[in-house]
């Protein structure tokens, strides 16, 4: 494991229920503090992958990992890890906005209180920083208690990053964050995830190059289920080591 | 302990406590079930079936004026109700479709369907029992119908909504007058589910109790005059299990076995086309 | 005529088509409209099957209609005699002297109809989570069909299997462990009070709790199954346990259909007439115990309705089936908006 890596992904394969090998011998590992981009044609694996960082795959029956997933020098794929621990470390953040049936205060509020967290005054606070750190305070202080619905799908899609922000995770997961936006959102919800990387660790799956080269620091490159090349994004984007790479950079396929 | 050991905790209380209420639901299902095997079984006899009713309190006889006349009067209901109850959901699903007075006959159609059914017996009995002086069997299916109809119109509007437009229109372009449309090319591809939603309103009416006690009453004795009052096998097991005598109350188990049975086949299998029709396409 | 003119200004008039509505196949818009348009451009046999399949149609608001007239009809007399509202709160059930009054029948109903939603509802969300949550997949399918053919089980089999087996049982071991455990508890103790019989309100509502768990089960179910896969994955992705996503984020979102369903279940409750009918007693009385006997209205139409011997009685009678009419329409009409607008809120 190198000194800096947070994850290390060692020779993961992974079936799903029906029995599709959607991931072939993967290994990679994202540096701290830095922002991974994963791309590559659907159906690749990318999405696949993310989820295996917070073991959302083991919601549903018969899904089967094989290899290891390092995470502060233990493997978080093996049977004992406690999920709801790792669940709290490891965020996440989907295509869609999730916004809870409950008042903003309250989506936001919602992990820390699952951790047990009721002090009134700290909750306020703690709320009020994630929203900061999520570029939403400004627009939404005064009114906390009204139902998250009523926010745009930008705004929802920052709710969601200041709920997952506010039980302060050390790995944020990304899935096509901006699939489901307008190109303004887009470019705050992009801002945001370049200013967040100096607090966690982020990995995001995009099916947009350009987002991949503006703001991810290391990009890897799936096809069919394999990492077909990971490095610098700089040099992924420029000097491609793989025909493949290049063919789908340049748009030729995917 | 943890918080989090807490919260563990409390989650497996809360899903154990609905996997316990999923095991009352079954729990009930099969202490009723087996109820009335075990108290109807021995009563299912040939006789039950082929002889008319011992005089009260006498042993042996059988319940045939009922299994007719529940046949008979399960009959006309359904004759009367499908075809009225089909046409009605064509009306919804084609010539009105998309009209908000559709949707309201729709909504209205979907209430009708949770009315009191003992309602529907007093209005029969005020429409078609006390004019005539007497109790018939009309009077019971013309209630069993009323019952049959909504249902009937509801599921086939459903069944002509799941037909794609894109079929009628390639008739429509064929130079077919809409009725022909529906006849030939709508009919056909929603046979299947109209024939289904039928056979559960038979399953629905068959256990009707309420709406006969008034309308077709009861007949101690066999008739198959539907002009005249007629026994059913749900109102006999209303008698007999109210009566005194305990040859009555195994005949009522045995009949309440026998249309237990029945409805519960229709509805098993009426679920079973829908499922096989619908899902694997 | 009244179909054909039914049909005409919905399909004539652009102006009331909405977004929704298909082109009509005959007409296209720039063609004459009117009644006469309408026969003219048909078929004769278009025309009669449409008129047909319109009458068709147009006989369910008939029946409705029909059986507020005729019900409203033939509760004139008693209408007359006792009061529109006097007939309601009178407790008077007396037909040697002729005085008639539906306070008992609505009690009856009443309790035996909020007792059954108390104990058919934590039942039947704990088996719509179970079904939608909770089952192994290759279980989620026979159960929720067992829950369902429960629905499908004859009042009448409930009613005798409820006189000859539940009630016995409540009478021998459940009404006197309920006596022994709250009966000298002060004002509760009183809705025990009494020699348990088992042919009861309790008994009563217990049978009729069994009966409508399936029909709020179900549209629960449906309600649940409706909740994003993503929202329920975020919160997994925050560290929450099933029971906490169940809980704080399920319920949360499907409580407007959940409550639709229930309100369903009310109107099923209300008018169910023989699985009561056996175990009710037909005491004509407000009691202040669970172990007593009363009178529904169902139960009292099921059992005094062929032997009214007067035309007040029967008129009485009537006027009983016209006011279940009445509150059971009201409460499925609001049952099922509540069920539209969940319907409407999932879409947006």
């Amino acid at each position: 494991m190198t000194p800096e890596s947070t994850l290390e992904v060692k020779n993961l394969d992974f079936y799903y229920a029906g029995g599709v090998h959607a991931l072939k011998a993967v290994s990679l590992y994202a540096r701290k503090h830095s922002v991974t981009a994963l791309i590559g044609p659907s159906g690749c694996g990318k999405t696949t992958l993310l989820r295996c960082f917070n073991r959302m795959h083991d919601l549903y029956p018969g899904n089967r990992y094989e290899g290891e997933i390092l995470y502060g020098g233990r493997n978080i794929l093996s049977r004992d890890v406690d999920l709801i621990d790792l669940r709290s470390r490891v965020g996440m953040v989907f295509q869609k906005p999730t916004p809870f049936p409950m008042s903003i205060f309250d989506n936001i509020a919602y992990g820390l209180k699952l951790k047990g967290l009721r002090k009134r005054s700290e909750l306020s606070e703690r709320v009020e920083n994630a929203l900061r750190g999520a570029a939403l305070w400004d627009e939404v202080k005064d009114q906390l208690g009204k139902s998250a619905y009523r926010l745009s799908g930008g705004q929802q899609q920052r709710l969601v990053i200041a709920r997952a922000l506010a039980v302060e995770p050390e790995v944020l997961l990304f899935d096509e964050p901006t699939s489901a936006l307008d190109p303004i959102s887009t470019a705050k919800i992009e801002e945001l995830v370049v200013a967040l990387k100096r607090t966690v660790t982020i990995i995001i799956v995009t099916h947009n190059m350009q987002q991949a080269a503006r703001i991810s620091d290391t990009t890897g490159f799936f096809m069919l289920g394999e990492l077909i090349e990971i490095g610098d994004t700089d040099r992924i984007f420029t000097n491609p080591g793989n025909k493949l790479t290049e063919d789908y950079i340049t748009g030729r396929f995917g | 302990m943890t918080g989090q050991q807490w919260r563990k905790l409390r989650g497996y209380g809360g899903l154990s406590l609905s996997t316990l209420a999923a095991a009352l639901g079954l729990f009930w299902l099969f202490f009723i079930l087996s109820d009335v095997v075990i108290h109807g079984i021995g009563a299912l006899t040939p006789e039950l079936f082929m002889k008319d009713p011992a005089p009260p309190g006498v042993a042996g006889g059988g319940m045939r004026n009922a299994f007719v006349g529940q046949l008979l009067i399960t009959f006309f209901a359904t004759l009367f109700g499908v075809p009225l109850g089909i046409l009605g959901g064509t009306f919804l699903a084609e010539y009105a479709r998309g009209k908000g007075f559709a949707r309201f006959i729709s909504i209205l159609a979907d209430i009708m369907v949770s009315v009191p059914s003992i309602v529907i017996g007093t209005f029969v009995y005020a429409v078609l029992v006390r004019p005539l002086g007497h109790f018939s069997g009309w009077a019971g299916a013309a209630a069993l119908a009323l019952i049959m109809i909504p249902v009937v119109v509801r599921t086939t509007e459903d069944m002509l909504t799941l037909v794609p437009w894109s079929q009628r229109e390639a008739a429509f372009a064929l130079g077919a007058p809409y009725y022909k449309v529906i006849i030939q090319v709508v009919y056909r591809g929603a046979a299947t589910g109209i024939l289904t939603g039928v056979l559960l309103s038979v399953a629905r009416v068959s256990g009707e109790t309420a709406p006969l006690l008034f309308t077709s009453f009861n007949n101690a004795y066999y008739s198959a005059d539907m002009g005249q009052p007629i026994a059913s096998l749900t109102a006999t097991i209303f008698q007999y299990a109210m009566g005194p005598f305990e040859e009555w109350h195994t005949q009522a188990w045995a009949a309440s076995l026998v249309i237990t049975l029945f409805i519960l086949i229709l509805t098993v299998a009426g679920r079973a086309i829908i499922r096989w029709r619908y899902s694997h396409r | 005529m009244e179909e054909g003119g039914y049909i005409k200004p919905d399909r004539d008039d652009p102006g009331t088509g909405e977004a929704t509505a298909l082109p009509g196949p005959v007409l296209s818009r720039a063609e004459p409209r009117g009644l006469a348009a309408f026969f003219r451009r048909r078929s004769p046999v278009d025309v009669l099957f449409a008129t047909l399949t319109g009458a068709a149609g147009v006989f369910i608001i008939v029946i409705v209609l029909g059986i507020l007239g005729v019900l409203l009809s033939e509760s004139v007399l008693s209408i007359e005699k006792f009061g529109p509202i006097g007939f309601i709160f009178s407790t008077e059930w007396n037909p040697v002297e002729e005085l008639f009054g539906a306070a008992t029948g609505l009690f009856g109903t009443a309790v035996t109809t909020v007792l059954a939603l108390v104990f058919a509802i934590p039942v039947a969300l704990g088996i719509a989570i179970f079904l939608s949550e909770v089952s192994p997949n290759f279980l989620k399918g026979p159960i929720g069909v067992a829950i369902e053919l429960l629905a499908a089980i004859p009042s009448i089999v409930f009613g005798m299997w409820g006189l000859f087996t539940l009630a016995p049982i409540m009478a021998d071991h459940v009404e006197p462990a309920l006596q022994s455990v709250f009966g000298d508890i002060p004002v509760i103790g009183q809705l025990f009070a009494g020699t348990p019989m088992g042919i009861d309100l309790f008994t009563a509502s217990v049978i009729l709790s069994i009966m409508i768990v399936p029909f709020a089960a179900s549209i629960s179910r449906d309600a649940f199954n409706l909740t994003p896969a993503l929202v329920k994955e975020s919160a997994y992705g925050l560290g929450a346990t099933k029971w906490e996503v169940i809980r704080d984020v399920i319920l949360p979102h499907a409580r407007l259909g959940v409550f639709g369903g229930i309100v369903l279940s009310l109107g099923r409750a209300l008018g169910e007439t023989m699985a009561v009918a056996f175990v009710l007693g037909n005491n004509h009385q407000i009691t202040s115990s669970l172990f007593d006997g009363a009178a529904s209205i169902t139960v009292t139409l099921a059992n005094e309705f062929t032997e009214a011997d007067s035309d007040t009685y029967l008129s009485a009678l009537f006027h009983l089936a016209l006011i279940l009419f009445v509150f059971s329409l009201v409460v499925l009409a609001l049952a099922k908006y509540i069920l539209l607008r969940a319907q409407r809120k999932e879409r947006a």
